[in-house]
């Protein structure tokens, strides 16, 4: 009877286990062709590569800009992140810990720009941005991202209304300084929200294609993303070589991926039960 | 032979323009320009590095956006915020509104302009002055697959009927007839349409433009026949909305497709896939054996910013261009035929014919897009979306011509 | 609540945030109200005021009908779709096997690629070609090619196929983080009770992952209509209009067009509904906070 139910769990396990590979198809497929010769690809898709052929991958690093990219994206989400993690939680204080007409109309008006898309609003931002001198320079499009901090706000607030507030109210009433109470006692409480905010907007950031293809142009500008854009086209049809370049765009996310695994788990608890 | 001769010339021709590059080089002030290229870098380097030798004073600060609609997107976000790169290129989707809203420099007295052949000058005219500088011009029709064509006793075909009876054989015989992508398929209607129609009025598009003839007035019959031809029977097959640039090069590599529709540039990627076969080309046919105008192009051009600082050191860049060594690196890039007088194109074999004849003159390009003024992005995604819908049935041949007058009318009312 | 008399002292907290939100993100909404009534091409020094002009075209116009319609077919059946696998995934996810975390992560990879690269991918997987990826294999058993991208309306299918591969292992997350916080006490009860297992699930699990439900139906709804890089890359809004979506649409006639005031206008009137839509969720979920606090 036992032994019964320890076979049907490793069958249900193996079928587990290959429902999961095909849902992960095209992601071997895309390593694995990124492997192989094009004209192999054409031929057996999903035959193992014959040894290890690296030349589209030479090729990939020999097309793209592979280090200026690479630092290229990962000034601008780092940036931008810090920013929205910055200011989102300095808002967002004042939003949860006071209730008047100015916190109340706040409140609502940085909720629409989580639900409006940036991508529909490029001309007008361009606008604006043109005032400032901004475009084509990292820091314009690290200003871009930055100005959407309404999901960051909207998580801190749910946060820091969970936080009990006796202990801020008499350190305030004993003539603590407001910067240094918040930022030394408040700020460290709330760290799984801020965690989860990284996570979320780097995963982003990192991601977007749309707002920072129209608001970079120069080569030495470009992130990994545009990177990988500029190869495709008219211009390259060597679609084993494109995978390869795939994969190295995919590369740096996936090794974040790998190593905030347990937070980004956490996070969507976090997100799921406040947010 | 006629390489090496030419090569001699152009040797020749850069020994007595060096010194004269050299003076010229001496009143210009070092600057930095800046350009956004219609090519990626990697294809321009070679002239890039010529340049820098040249004239080590200026520096050229390379931008690229992958052709068209990010091409045009990011050239229409860069002029509405006044950020114009000191050198640009135009396209035939936005020559239009660039030269009327001012942002092109006349360049009708650079040396460049006056080597161009009329063709190629007068793409980028306006009000008798000139502001593209286009050295090239693609020219295309249809590649075989020579083998599948001997095995099936097929010869390339002269007029319509024999194309069609092409395509109808290649279908018997399980081959797909035609290999086209999703935005382009259409393009399978213009041999009769240029051929018979449109070599007799050049101007057609400008009266359809003007309001003086229709859409259903020039291309109504020939998409009607396009329809009954090759739509009715299959020989379009309907999954052709949606081949991708990957499947367009590999069908026809993998010898699964006939005929693939296209100009030099994709010759080049399809004999990088290296396909077994041999590889022969026809113009698009019209119903009369002899062909008058083919599928093709003047390629987009190089323009000088209006509010340049450095006017003078952007027009020795393309000068440089011009010259018939770089022009030479220039066709290299692309393929395509030089619209330059007296310079040969290095063109494939495959498309030699087709290039001499468009060099002496004895033939036109057509695209409707080239043709479309300001309206040609709108009005070739109407076409998309409506060539799309009449291959899947979704609307009739009539209401595909209503789609575009009304396309039309839309996009001149405001 | 803190004293108010504090206030004063926090107040200045909310500036950075403040304009730099709103010089990016407000003053471009308000631009686009601006340019609605306008006839601006993006490209010319001037333009002329146009009253409601715009308006009367977009609901006359045919692409743009599509485009909403589009929108709301993609949001509805992401929706409809990923709920109910990802609340099964969650409960694979929950079980105690050994190839648990394998499992979890496999899943929940997926939503790590940019949609970009999604699109490109999957662009080669449902080729309609014998060489597309699907096709190919389909073809080794004997199966003729399906024209995944043109046929009927499988275009929009494989989109939302692609979205919800894309979606489905990130949601299932999101549920799992609400199933862990379930008391054991429930199901202890519960088997004192003899209580089948799909009762179980019926009575005690299904209800308390309802706010978990609310939080990814929004998440889900204002993703798909967002969408926007992964038709670019997939199948570039066709065939005709099938798979174009409002923001594709909106650029597309800004930019493509150079009809900015059009499309401004367009983008006017997807504010306004994804507005509604946006409060519609948020009234369904805040009333269902209160109903269980």
């Amino acid at each position: 009877m036992l032994k019964k139910g320890r076979w049907k769990g490793i069958v249900l396990q193996a079928l587990l286990i290959a429902v999961t590979l095909v849902f992960l198809s095209p992601v071997i497929y895309m390593v694995l062709n990124s492997l192989k010769p094009y004209s192999q690809m054409l031929r057996s898709p999903w035959a193992l590569p014959e040894g290890l052929f690296l030349d589209n991958y030479r090729k990939a690093f020999h097309q793209m800009q592979f280090w200026t990219s690479l630092g290229n994206s990962v000034v601008i989400t780092v940036a931008s992140v810090f920013l929205i993690v910055v200011l989102g939680v300095m808002a967002a204080y004042p939003l949860s810990r006071f209730k008047n007409k100015l916190t109340g109309f706040l409140s609502v008006y940085f909720l629409v720009g989580y639900m409006v898309p940036t991508q529909v609003l490029i001309v007008q931002i361009f606008s604006v941005m043109k005032i400032f001198h901004l475009i084509n320079t990292k820091t314009g499009l690290v200003l871009v991202y930055s100005a959407s901090v309404s999901f960051a706000i909207f998580m801190y607030q749910g946060f820091i209304r969970a936080l009990p507030i006796d202990m801020e109210e008499s350190a305030l009433i004993d003539g603590a300084n407001p910067w240094q109470l918040f930022w030394q006692v408040v700020f460290p409480l709330i760290k799984p929200a801020t965690a989860t905010i990284i996570i979320f907007q780097t995963m982003w950031i990192w991601n977007d294609f749309t707002l920072s293809s129209l608001f970079l142009s120069s080569r030495d500008q470009l992130t990994l993303l545009l990177e990988l854009n500029l190869c495709i086209g008219e211009f390259n049809l060597d679609w084993s070589v494109m995978l390869s370049i795939m994969c190295i765009v995919m590369l740096p996310m996936v090794i974040f991926y790998l190593l905030m695994q347990k937070q980004i788990i956490a996070g969507m608890t976090n997100g799921a039960v406040k947010g | 032979m006629k390489k090496k001769v030419l090569a001699l010339l152009t040797m020749a021709a850069v020994a007595a323009g060096a010194t004269g590059a050299v003076q010229a080089a001496e009143e210009l002030e070092d600057c930095k320009l800046t350009f956004l290229s219609w090519y990626p870098e990697e294809k321009y380097q070679p002239i890039l590095d010529a340049f820098a030798k040249e004239y080590p004073g200026i520096e050229i600060e390379f931008q690229y956006a992958a052709p068209v609609a990010d091409y045009l997107e990011k050239m229409q976000v860069l002029t509405s915020t006044g950020e114009v790169p000191d050198i640009f290129y135009i396209a035939a989707e936005n020559k239009t509104e660039m030269i009327e809203n001012g942002y092109c420099a006349d360049i009708s007295g650079t040396e460049a302009v006056s080597k161009l052949v009329d063709a190629n000058k007068s793409t980028y005219e306006a009000d008798g002055k000139y502001y593209g500088f286009a050295p090239t011009t693609w020219v295309g029709g249809y590649f075989y697959n020579k083998d599948i064509f001997s095995e099936l006793n097929l010869e390339a075909p002269a007029t319509w009927e024999e194309f069609v009876n092409v395509c109808k054989v290649l279908q018997e015989n399980d081959t797909r007839p035609i290999i086209e992508r999703g935005e382009w398929f259409w393009d399978s209607f213009l041999g009769p349409f240029m051929n018979d129609y449109l070599a007799g009025d050049m101007d057609y598009h400008k009266e359809v433009l003007e309001g003086s003839k229709t859409f259903a007035d020039g291309w109504g019959p020939y998409i009607q026949k396009w329809y009954e031809d090759l739509i009715v029977p299959g020989y379009v097959g309907e999954d052709l909305v949606s081949v991708s640039s990957q499947e367009f090069f590999s069908e026809f590599a993998t010898g699964h497709a006939g005929l693939l529709a296209g100009h030099a540039g994709h010759l080049l990627e399809v004999q990088k896939l290296e396909p077994e076969f041999e590889i022969g080309f026809f113009p698009m046919p019209g119903t009369e054996a002899d062909v008058k105008v083919v599928y093709g192009a003047v390629d987009c051009a190089v323009a000088i910013s209006s509010s340049t600082e450095h006017q003078k050191e952007a027009e020795a860049f393309l000068n440089f261009i011009a010259r018939d060594d770089m022009v030479q690196l220039y066709q290299d890039m692309n393929g395509y035929v030089i619209g330059m007088e007296g310079i040969e194109s290095d063109v494939d074999p495959i498309l030699e014919d087709v290039a001499r004849r468009y060099s002496n003159g004895e033939i036109g390009v057509y695209i409707p897009q080239g043709n479309w003024d300001a309206y040609g992005t709108g009005l070739q995604q109407q076409l998309i979306a409506s060539s799309q819908e009449l291959l899947l049935g979704d609307i009739d041949c009539d209401t595909f011509i209503q789609n575009m007058q009304d396309k039309l009318a839309e996009l001149k009312d405001e | 609540m803190l004293n108010s008399r504090f206030f004063k002292k926090f107040a200045p907290f909310m500036i950075g945030a403040f304009v730099l939100y709103t010089a990016l993100l407000i003053v471009p909404i308000l631009l686009s109200f601006a340019y609605s009534f306008t006839n601006w091409d993006g490209y010319s020094r001037n333009a002329d005021f146009v009253g409601l002009k715009n308006y009367m075209k977009i609901f006359r116009s045919a692409p743009m009908l599509a485009a909403l319609k589009n929108s709301f077919i993609f949001c509805f059946f992401n929706v409809l779709v990923i709920t109910p696998l990802a609340v099964a995934l969650s409960l694979v996810f929950n079980a105690n096997f050994k190839a648990r975390n394998f499992v979890r992560s496999a899943f929940f990879f997926t939503s790590v690629p940019s949609v970009l690269i999604i699109g490109y991918i999957f662009q080669l997987f449902f080729g309609p070609t014998e060489n597309g990826v699907l096709n190919a294999l389909l073809g080794k058993i004997g199966v003729d090619p399906i024209r995944w991208l043109s046929a009927g309306i499988l275009p929009m299918v494989s989109v939302i196929a692609a979205n919800v591969w894309r979606l489905t292992g990130w949601h299932a997350c999101i549920y799992l983080a609400r199933l862990q916080g379930i008391s054991e006490e429930y199901y202890e009860a519960a088997k004192i009770d003899g209580a089948s297992r799909w009762n179980v699930f019926r009575y005690i699990t299904l209800p308390l992952l309802a706010p978990a439900v609310t939080i990814s139906t929004m998440l889900i709804i204002i993703d798909g209509l967002k969408i926007y890089a992964l038709p670019y890359s997939f199948t570039g809004g066709g065939p005709g209009y099938k798979t174009t979506f409002m923001t594709q649409l909106i650029i597309k006639t800004g930019i493509g067009e150079k009809k900015v005031g059009r499309s401004s206008a367009m983008a006017v009137v997807f504010f306004v509904i994804i507005m509604v839509v946006s409060l519609i969720q948020l009234y369904f979920s805040r009333k269902r906070e209160d109903e269980i606090c």
